[in-house]
């Protein structure tokens, strides 16, 4: 067989991570010819994720969806929010957000990065869908009826759309001159898990301090996933401290909310950003993820925006299915309509939140104190707040209600 | 509407002082934060709208008349189209040229008048755009008639410009230029600008057909702009389609 034979498909998706994989997922019964490309080769899974995996805190919106995708969230792997605490070092200001008041389950769940990934690389197993995996593209035509793909093996691909989720400051996008614009926060988030004296009890808690904002995630019983925002020149010195000297740091930094902090595991570093492009739909193409929109953790937004996306997406692909060109205009052009309020939405706040949060001129540290204790004193705002943490709108809010 | 006086520089649609209004402003077109700023942030909604109507814009043959500085010449070859930008502003011209070496965006920018170049090029345009630029010209329909000239059979004109009356008036010029300074002082002159009624009237002398109107709004809150189908009292758009 040759096989460098053009082989056509409806939909090729760049970047097998996350992203691509629930597309893929969401997309996978709907009778469409679908290829994924991914750089990296899957690890054979170990049977309990490591403690040092990065953790993502899905929106209750996110956890519905996955759920309605197949995916088993079960409580041992996926850990409910049960409260939100929001608190200011050193300041009056608290706001907390409770599920029970807002009569749900949970505000949402957390999961390490690893796990979902597991999840999604079980649930895709026997599926049609065509992995290329190691493999990368190495250049993207566009043309009038399809997208033309060549690979690194010399495979070459016609599809009739390409969704490109390589993540952040995509290769993919910058070879079809798409270019990021990036606004550095001059923070840096350092991410670890560690381990508490005593039960977290399902609390999150987010707490703003003079460098920037630090979040422990509620994991399994003892143990947190820490994402701490540092100033940049910082981040060094505290990656370096020994163990010991690191969890005194923290444990000053965060206060004894969650008891003592006896452990930590390996601490991993990386620059906070905001990357987005102009524009995420082009011509037979849709960036998706961090490669549309990449934004700092502040408000654990970044992947549920991108979770959206997907669904929206694939409720439009797959309606388009029936039809001959999934990556004509029009479906393209709703696709962007629909979504480019909530993601404008969504960016602007993030963006605000940083600013207002890592900045210690008193002025707007009595201003974010006052916010946060008005927030708290006033059920209906910090209400608000929680419905859209969870990833809902107003909207949605009244319909949930029902 | 007065028509221009004959003479020697009539034949070119063209007033001066407009000329050299835009001249002197030239080298701030692509500064985010400057004077055009508010073209910079409109931009995305003209191409929307441009784009949706035309079915997508790969591939297509565009000419934008009036491109100034290229903010919609580029953002519309970035979608892929093939487009040519002209100007009587030398200025403006070479700025453009000069930003599409930066970007390495291709646009085609010539210095030629709307009259002039449908002379040469008749019929050879998927997409005609002609965005703010009505209401600096001595005789706008003169430029209609040649923006139905220059599109193809079954193409698409798109034009913007401002409305004539007291709210375009106050908001406009009163509130645009002297209490939110969003444009410089002189940018526009009321009596210049276009009611649609008059657009729509020099359209139905050319085989062009209205098909979409809406008007361009500031959210004065967030400061965003939006286009919606709630009035056209001040700035805004109209699709047509040649009917030949």
């Amino acid at each position: 067989m040759d096989g460098t034979a053009p082989i056509n498909q409806d939909l090729v998706i760049v970047g097998g991570g996350t992203i691509g994989s629930l597309l893929a997922l969401a997309l996978a019964d709907a009778g469409l010819k679908i290829t994924v490309i991914e750089a990296k080769a899957y690890q054979a899974s170990q049977n309990h994720p490591s403690f040092d995996g990065r953790t993502i805190a899905l929106a209750y919106h996110s956890a519905q969806y996955l759920a309605k995708l197949g995916l088993s969230l079960d409580s041992s792997r996926y850990t409910p929010i049960r409260h939100i605490k929001v608190s200011d070092k050193g300041h009056l200001g608290q706001c907390s957000l409770d599920a029970k008041r807002l009569d749900v389950d949970a505000l949402g769940l957390v999961v390490s990065q690893q796990q979902l990934g597991e999840d999604l690389h079980q649930a895709l197993s026997g599926k049609a869908i065509t992995w290329h995996c190691p493999d990368r593209v190495v250049s993207v035509e566009q043309q009038q009826e399809k997208v033309v793909l060549t690979l690194a093996s010399g495979q070459t691909l016609h599809s009739r759309l390409l969704v490109i989720a390589d993540g952040g400051d995509s290769p993919t996008a910058k070879l079809l001159g798409i270019q990021s614009r990036i606004q550095d926060y001059g923070q840096a988030a350092l991410v670890a898990n560690v381990e508490m004296d005593r039960p977290h009890q399902y609390v999150a808690h987010e707490r703003f301090t003079p460098s920037g904002p630090l979040a422990i995630l509620p994991l399994s019983e003892r143990y947190g996933g820490l994402v701490w925002s540092l100033h940049a020149d910082e981040l060094d010195a505290y990656l370096q401290l020994d163990d010991v000297t690191f969890l005194q740091r923290l444990q000053q930094a965060f206060g004894y909310g969650l008891g003592r902090f006896v452990r930590v595991g390996i601490r991993a570093g990386y620059p906070l950003r905001l990357v987005t492009v102009g524009q995420s739909v082009h011509h037979r193409t849709v960036l998706l993820g961090n490669a549309a929109h990449t934004l700092h953790p502040i408000a654990g937004q970044g992947f549920n925006l991108g979770l959206r996306d997907v669904e929206a997406l694939a409720n439009l692909l797959q309606s388009g299915a029936q039809e001959e060109d999934i990556g004509r205009f029009q479906l393209l052009h709703r696709y962007h309509r629909q979504r480019i309020g909530d993601q404008q939405q969504v960016i602007g706040l993030t963006d605000t939140l940083v600013k207002t949060f890592s900045n210690d001129f008193l002025p707007l540290v009595v201003g974010r104190n006052l916010g946060l204790t008005l927030m708290s004193r006033c059920g209906p705002l910090s209400d608000g707040l929680a419905w859209r943490a969870m990833g809902k709108s107003a909207k949605e809010k009244s319909v949930a209600k029902l | 509407m007065s028509k221009p006086t004959q003479g020697a520089q009539v034949s070119a649609n063209v007033d001066e002082s407009e000329i050299a209004k835009f001249s002197a402003l030239a080298s701030r077109w692509w500064d985010m934060e400057g004077e055009f700023k508010p073209l910079h942030q409109i931009n995305p909604l003209r191409l929307d709208f441009i784009a949706q109507h035309s079915d997508g814009l790969f591939g297509k043959q565009i000419v934008d008349i009036g491109c100034g500085g290229g903010i919609l010449a580029e953002s519309m070859a970035r979608q892929g189209a093939k487009v040519t930008g002209i100007d009587m502003a030398r200025d403006s011209l070479e700025v453009a040229k000069l930003h599409g070496l930066e970007s390495g965006i291709q646009v085609d920018y010539q210095l030629i008048t709307a009259e002039d170049f449908a002379e040469q090029q008749g019929g050879q345009f998927d997409v005609v755009t002609c965005m703010e630029m009505l209401e600096h010209v001595p005789d706008p329909e003169s430029i209609v008639k040649a923006c139905a000239k220059l599109v193809k059979p079954g193409g698409q004109v798109f034009f913007s410009t401002l409305n004539r009356n007291i709210k375009s008036y106050l908001m406009a010029i009163v509130g645009a230029e002297y209490v939110l300074g969003l444009v410089p002082k002189g940018t526009h002159q009321h009596n210049k600008f276009i009611r649609p009624s008059e657009l729509i009237g020099w359209i139905d002398n050319t085989p062009l057909l209205p098909r979409h109107m809406q008007g361009l709004h500031l959210n004065p809150l967030s400061g965003q702009y939006y286009l919606s189908d709630k009035n056209v009292d001040v700035n805004y758009l109209l699709h047509c389609t040649n009917t030949l």
